[in-house]
């Protein structure tokens, strides 16, 4: 049974709430329509999970970044994407669910990296699967993000 | 990589003069030993990635020193010595290649990650715990060595 943090609920930051995600990417992926649904889905997570995101106040996009943070100190230098994908920060992330997904399209928009194992597990989508280089899927998914109204 | 960050990483390079490239996600430190500056060398698992066909998808040292030996080095040499020609060197742990660095013009060179390609260290500096230990170096032989 999972713990039930004690903590109320945090109010959705604005530079979230501002992003202004088209219409089709919310009903595609359920993201935030109003303030009462953020607070719906994160009151839904919080009592299934009992996640520590409500508990900490942390900001989606703060949790985003500490992540980001860590993975990037801890995995810029490997060798091999099977061990940067295997690293606990990355599967964090993953674990934050598709409402991360609007922070690593940007993040890969501006600080390219190995984003598409994340993104093709939150996304289900797969737009990149004939991509040749990292390069390539990386335009790819960028091309997939901006159709979605991503960017 | 900030330097700082980079000292971190890689202690025994700490206060050395080094020459650190822009970063680039695109290719790898074994893209970068061949001399392929456009592709991520790593068995097929996610898409983007490139390994040479009819060799198997694993990243144990015996496959990728067939792999480099394909590319002309075929002579070994001691891990702690410099080589004459061009060569590769190998960093392993429990028999899985983890990195490498190349030796070309007198000098080491590696691609760190996705991040920095350093120039001008000594291979023994990148022997960090996520490398492993340098296993084996292969080297051109000396008459078809370049440069």
């Amino acid at each position: 049974m999972p713990q039930v943090c004690e903590s109320p609920y945090t109010k959705p930051s604005g530079r979230i709430h501002d992003v202004g995600y088209s219409h089709k990417w919310k009903h595609r992926y359920g993201l935030w329509v109003d303030a009462n649904d953020i607070e719906y889905r994160r009151e839904n997570f919080r009592i299934k999970t009992g996640h520590e995101r409500v508990a900490s106040g942390e900001s989606i996009e703060a949790r985003f970044l500490r992540l980001l943070k860590v993975w990037n100190e801890e995995t810029e230098h490997l060798s091999l994407i099977r061990d940067k994908v295997a690293n606990h920060a990355y599967l964090s992330i993953i674990g934050m669910g598709p409402h991360v997904v609007p922070l690593i399209i940007m993040e890969l928009r501006d600080r390219p990296s190995h984003w598409f194992a994340a993104l093709r597990a939150l996304t289900g989508a797969d737009p990149a699967s004939d991509a040749k280089s990292p390069r390539e899927a990386r335009d790819k998914w960028l091309s997939w993000a901006q159709e979605s109204g991503l960017i | 990589m900030p330097r700082a960050e980079l000292d971190r990483q890689f202690p025994k390079l700490k206060g050395k003069n080094i020459d650190l490239s822009p970063k680039d996600f695109n290719n790898n430190c074994l893209a970068f030993a061949l001399g392929d500056h456009q592709n991520w060398w790593e068995p097929p698992g996610q898409y983007g990635f490139y390994w040479p066909p009819g060799f198997p998808a694993d990243t144990t040292i015996e496959t990728v020193e067939r792999i480099i030996r394909l590319h002309g080095f075929t002579v070994e040499l001691d891990p702690h010595s410099t080589p004459e020609n061009d060569s590769i060197a190998i960093y392993g742990l429990h028999g899985e290649w983890k990195h490498f660095a190349k030796f070309a013009n007198g000098a080491w060179s590696s691609k760190l990650g996705q991040s920095h390609d350093v120039e001008r260290i000594d291979h023994l500096d990148l022997e960090i715990k996520a490398y492993g230990k340098c296993v084996k170096i292969l080297s051109r032989p000396p008459q078809t060595a370049k440069g």
